[in-house]
């Protein structure tokens, strides 16, 4: 490993735990703790990945999980990020978008059409012909892409959790580490996060030649530890904050839902890279990069170096060079004043030559561009411009850039905090913040380290203020007082195109000029045409360069030119961690599991999992349901109803109530009698029906609709309290059972199994009452649902099984078989009865429904009543009749919603059709045009394949219009 | 309309398929032993899941409910969401300003008696409940919460019952203690019993905890 450094304190790698890998089919050694772009810089292979569009060799450049031309796949995951894919023994990883090997890239040569590829390209040229625009996409896509995804990858589970804390610090820096102990020790619950898998911060690889950053580190992380109320999660990802401080936090295993009462945000700067021609080739990097792979990796960056300077940090960027062993052959300052700190002693004592006033006019590129072979040098001129005629080449390997910084303010934007342009420090702070959001350090414009740890401290006394455990005095925030640490415009004016402001979309200076120049002069504007920002690092290293170019462009300041849009997630997080684990709740009824082990075919009715109906051997599904459809009309069958809602009203008002509630009466209802109930809403269109039955003078028993239950029930608490009524309302959907047998038989049956009297006599259609079946306690209901004689009973639960085996059994003699849900509703729309949300709509009237003679006469109030009146006199638009189609099962039948056309027009939708009826012909109901519905009358229905198919309007109910079956039995 | 002696849970079903131990015990049914090769003591201070829904359940409602419990020497919560403990085991819970949730303990004594009394008393409300109750015990039941569930149960007050999602299902959660270990009773709507048990027991599965019998947690069973 051509590159490592001897030991040294503080690195991550773990020189115990040597790991093997291997990158573009070959192999080479590491360390556990080191991240591969680490371990191949430790190799000396510089080459790491291609950019987007041109292709162009890219290397090392933040070391900060922001080098998103240095993305791999592992055959499972792609664009995994270099600079953060921890190395683990046995990893074998390839570079994306290549196409030949990263080595030789058969795709580099778009590089040589660049001049033909400027921005917003393909919005100009492949916009005509328009058929041939997919072929374009597809070629684009192909050539400018990123990782494939492997579709035949298995799905792993990434469970989400919630967290909560009182304090959420982001970043454990400096700062951060002083805003976690100082709130901490006012007894405020703090969680701190930090996206590095160690503590520390810039404590950790800004050193500026001696160790002094790791002694205040090791005295921070002892305060630290000294607090139980601190918990602490390295290697995650603060990656999007939502309103009321809930802030996504992302590690490599999950997402996490953090609800904070407040929030500090110490998350530091991004470093900025200077814009200079060929400022993206392998050797070109942040200063701070740099200081990563010597502190963290203990890699030598490069053996001879020309260090960029504009700031204090660049400084520091050279001690740490010349203290790794790096031959630091010129530092270039872009500042005519140079260095006014102590730090211009330290590198003028270490012999090292600074060009004040200068620039690195370009980078001049070794042979395959594969790395530099040198630095071109030359002053500026008072304006900042490079004076070309006084260039000098200076031979290095590597050019590490400290110009300026960048806040990772983009919690805080998202929190609704704003960002302000602040001159003494070049940069944007955040200014103001949203109550219960604080920031402190580099984000905040605080720099010098001391101040940094004293900011920190302020901003946790200040959350410990705001969560009422602090009274004392937050002290101000300190002020930076050197000279500023980011350069105002460090962008090298040159002939070329290869001077990138955004590495993400090999964007460089002349796209934008050309934006400016096409009217794109509003900084929003131009980072949708030139894509700057929208790549995967999301500009972190260039949106504030793309401002400053833009305000240049425009004379303008950088506050009025403004920045754009931070949203979550402003760092990027797996599509598995988002899915995360899903929970689809489903409910199911209490014999659930025997309708499983009779063969049942279960569909999604709502929540619910209901048996559409049980299959036979070599029975297709229509003859399936056929069969048990049969059944109950010839002789008896049982359905599990128990999703039915079931509510339990009581109290001195429930007669009014109901009443108000329904468009029926019920004052006159005697005990043991059942209604159908019609509800409508205030529009007067049908919301709900079920039967109401009465217990006793003020106890009623209330059925609703298996997806209407909990929305009634929700509509009857609402209006009770509106109302204020003396009602007890009672949602025993889920802990009630409800079986229903129905057919000629089912009196036979059930009369072996109950004491009550079940004859006609006693026990009439619509009768209820409370007695036992089997020795369980039931309620039994005489309903025609399906058109035949038959009960319900409904029945605790926990006895439900119990219950429906003895039906079962004692049915065998009579042939009795379960039906299904498809079975119910071929028998229900034979009996012409209709289903509330099937044959109604959001907009459907009891007038048009035809079930008008719901509504109680002459009642003076229900919800719903004063619209009703009203449309009681217009006319209908529509009405709900019955069609029938011919016997022959050779033409194509319509399936539920396709239209009715009449003369071109729409004129109606069937609403329930069956392919087979007991009836021998297919039958449906429909809402049609009140002109057309006259019986007799024909009607034609577009088939989703525009076929058109004919029917005729019959009367309704078409099975049992006199309801004689409600008095047949099997004897009679 | 009293309540028969013989009680099944809504996952009764499910523990039967995978051969667990069962014995009757106060009228219902409960798994004694999981049939797993861990150790159910071990899981339960590690994650366990235990069905405890044979416990008896009763609901009662009304303006009198309050009194008529006080007339049984009940000793009533005064506070929405507060509990307090069943004379003979079990539990009560004011779920309402004048409503209340009473279980049962494993003997199944005391709610029987109550549940005859109630029908023949014109001004209560008997409310059914046949909730499925699901016991989480150990160390990491707070991990598991943290993934089902929206809200802070850290800082839920023990035996405070609180009401909430587990998992996208409406649940009463009640935060008690088995010696040292925290504990969280759930009790669920029975429809989606086995949909929680099913989800929990997956979710126990990934923190190295499972199923667990009665046993455990009522020695008696074992007797």
């Amino acid at each position: 490993m051509g590159r490592r450094l001897p030991p040294r304190e503080g690195e991550w790698i773990d020189r115990s735990q040597p790991v093997e890998f291997r990158f573009e089919g070959s192999t080479y050694r590491g360390f556990a703790g080191d991240v591969l772009s680490s371990a191949l810089w430790a190799n000396d292979v510089r080459l790491l990945g291609r950019s987007f569009k041109y292709h162009r060799p890219r290397g090392i450049y933040s070391l900060a999980g922001h080098d998103t031309n240095v993305m791999v796949e592992n055959g499972t995951r792609t664009n995994i990020r270099g600079d953060t894919m921890a190395l683990a023994s046995g990893i074998d990883v390839h570079a994306v978008n290549t196409m030949g090997g990263l080595e030789h890239d058969r795709l580099s040569i778009t590089e040589r059409f660049a001049r033909f590829l400027p921005v917003g390209f393909y919005y100009k040229a492949f916009h005509t012909p328009r058929r041939l625009f997919p072929f374009y996409e597809n070629q684009i896509r192909k050539i400018a892409g990123l990782g494939r995804i492997n579709v035949a990858n298995q799905h792993t589970s990434s469970p989400k959790d919630y967290a909560f804390c009182d304090l959420l610090v982001v970043g454990a820096g400096p700062a951060g580490l002083a805003g976690a102990i100082a709130s901490a020790e006012q007894g405020v619950d703090v969680l701190l996060v930090d996206e590095q898998r160690q503590l520390g911060g810039s404590l950790s690889w800004q050193w500026a030649g001696n160790a002094s950053a790791r002694e205040h580190l090791d005295g921070l992380l002892e305060q630290l530890a000294s607090h139980r109320n601190i918990r602490v999660r390295c290697g995650t990802q603060a990656a999007g904050s939502y309103g009321d401080h809930w802030v996504a936090l992302a590690d490599d295993t999950h997402l996490t839902k953090l609800s904070a009462k407040s929030m500090l945000v110490a998350a530091g700067c991004f470093e900025q890279p200077a814009v200079f021609q060929n400022n993206d080739l392998p050797g070109v990097m942040l200063g701070s990069a740099a200081q990563r792979l010597i502190q963290l990796y203990a890699v030598k960056p490069f053996d001879r170096a020309v260090v960029l300077v504009a700031n204090s940090d660049g400084y520091r960027v050279v001690l740490d060079l010349s203290e790794a062993g790096v031959d630091v052959a010129a530092v270039v300052d872009l500042r005519h004043d140079g260095e006014p700190t102590q730090l211009a002693d330290h590198v003028a004592h270490a012999g090292i030559k600074v060009l004040h006033g200068h620039c690195v006019y370009e980078a001049v590129p070794a042979r395959g561009k594969k790395r530099i072979r040198g630095a071109t040098v030359c002053p500026l001129d008072e304006e900042g411009v490079p004076r070309t005629d006084a260039v000098t080449h200076i031979d290095c390997d590597g050019i590490a850039m400290s110009v300026g910084w960048a806040p990772n303010g983009g919690l805080i934007h998202q929190a609704g905090g704003r960002f302000t342009h602040a001159e003494h420090v070049e940069q944007l702070i955040p200014r103001p913040l949203p109550p219960g959001t604080l920031a402190a350090g580099r984000v905040n414009g605080v720099f010098d380290l001391e101040s940094q740890i004293d900011d920190g401290y302020r901003a946790g006394l200040a959350a410990a203020a705001h969560l009422g455990r602090f009274t004392g005095e937050v002290p101000p925030s300190p002020i930076h007082h050197d000279a500023p640490p980011s350069h105002s415009y460090p962008i090298i004016a040159h002939k070329g195109k290869k001077n990138f402001v955004d590495l993400d979309e090999d964007l460089h200076v002349a796209d934008f000029e050309n934006a400016h120049q096409e009217g794109f002069d509003n900084i929003e504007l131009m980072k949708r045409f030139s894509t700057v920002g929208m790549g995967p690092s999301q500009g972190k290293l260039s949106n504030i360069n793309a401002v400053r170019i833009l305000a240049n462009l425009n004379g303008a300041t950088i506050n009025e030119t403004g920045t754009t849009t931070s949203r979550p997630f402003h760092l990027p997080v797996t599509i598995g961690h988002l899915a995360g684990r899903r929970f689809h709740p489903q409910r199911r009824t209490p014999i659930d599991h025997w309708h499983l082990r009779a063969n049942a075919e279960m569909v999604h009715a709502g929540a619910w999992l209901r048996p559409e109906h049980y299959r036979t051997d070599g029975e297709s599904r229509d003859d399936s349901i056929l069969r048990e459809a049969t059944n109950v009309r010839n002789n008896v069958g049982l359905i599990d109803v128990s999703t039915l809602g079931k509510l339990q009203i009581s109290g001195p008002d429930s007669v009014l109530f109901l009443e108000r509630i329904y468009t029926g009466r019920f004052a006159r209802q005697q005990v043991g009698r059942l209604r159908y109930g019609l509800a409508c809403d205030e529009t007067g269109v049908i919301f709900e029906d079920g039967v109401i039955g009465r217990l006793a003078e003020n106890r009623f028993y209330v059925t609703a609709t298996s997806s209407g239950a909990a929305s009634l029930y929700r509509e009857m608490q609402r209006w009770a309290l509106i109302w204020n009524m003396d009602v007890t309302l009672i949602n025993a959907t889920g802990h009630l059972a409800a079986f229903n047998i129905a057919g000629p038989r089912c009196r036979e049956i059930l009369q072996e199994l109950t004491s009550t009297d079940l004859s006609a006599a006693a026990f009439p259609y619509l009768a209820l009452c409370e007695g036992m079946v089997v020795e369980v306690p039931a309620k039994l209901m005489r309903v025609g649902f399906v058109g035949e004689l038959g009960y319900e009973i409904h029945l605790s639960v926990s006895h439900a099984l119990h219950v429906w085996k003895a039906i079962m059994r004692a049915g065998e003699r009579f042939g009795i078989q379960p039906f299904g849900v498809e079975a119910q509703r071929l028998l229900r729309l034979e009996k012409g009865h209709l289903i509330i949300g099937q044959d109604t709509d959001a907009l459907t009237s009891p007038f048009e429904a035809d079930i008008g003679w719901a509504i109680g006469k002459k009642k003076t109030f229900f919800v719903g009543s004063r619209s009703l009146d009203i449309l009681r006199k217009k006319p209908l638009t529509r009405r709900l009749v019955g069609l029938r189609f011919p016997a022959s099962d050779t033409g194509a039948l319509p399936k539920e919603c396709n239209l009715i056309i009449a003369a071109g027009e729409l004129v109606g939708r069937i609403t329930s059709i069956v392919p087979q009826s007991t009836l021998g012909y297919p039958i449906a109901m429909a809402l049609l045009r009140p002109d057309l519905a006259e019986v007799g009358s024909a009607v034609t229905i577009r088939l989703d394949d525009a076929r058109l198919a004919e029917a005729t309007v019959v009367a309704m109910p078409f099975y049992d219009p006199d309801n004689s079956r409600q008095d047949v039995s099997a004897e009679s | 309309m009293s309540e028969p002696m013989t009680r099944s849970s809504p996952i009764q079903h499910l523990l039967e398929s995978r051969g667990a131990e069962f014995r009757n015990f106060g009228g219902s049914s409960y798994v004694v032993r999981s049939n797993s090769e861990r150790d159910d003591q071990r899981t339960l201070e590690l994650l366990g899941l235990c069905d405890l829904s044979g416990l008896q359940k009763l609901g009662l409602r009304g303006p009198h409910a309050e009194a008529w419990l006080t007339t049984k020497g009940i000793d009533v919560p005064s506070d929405l969401f507060a509990t307090r403990s069943l004379p003979d085991g079990g539990v009560i819970v004011r779920v309402g300003a004048d409503e209340f949730f009473l279980e049962d303990d494993i003997a199944n004594t005391a709610l029987p008696a109550f549940s005859a009394q109630i029908d023949s008393h014109e001004d209560l409300v008997r409310v059914d409940h046949q909730e499925a109750t699901f016991l989480l015990t150990g160390c990491r039941s707070l991990k598991l919460l943290a993934q089902t569930c929206g809200i802070n149960i850290r800082e839920a007050v023990p035996h405070e019952a609180l009401y909430t999602r587990v998992a996208g299902v409406s649940c009463g959660v009640l935060p008690e203690t088995r010696g040292d270990l925290p504990a969280y009773r759930l009790w669920v709507d029975p429809s989606y019993a086995v949909y929680l048990w099913e989800t929990l027991v997956e979710i126990c599965g990934s923190l190295e905890g499972g199923e667990i019998g009665a046993g455990c947690i009522y020695p008696e069973l074992l007797s």
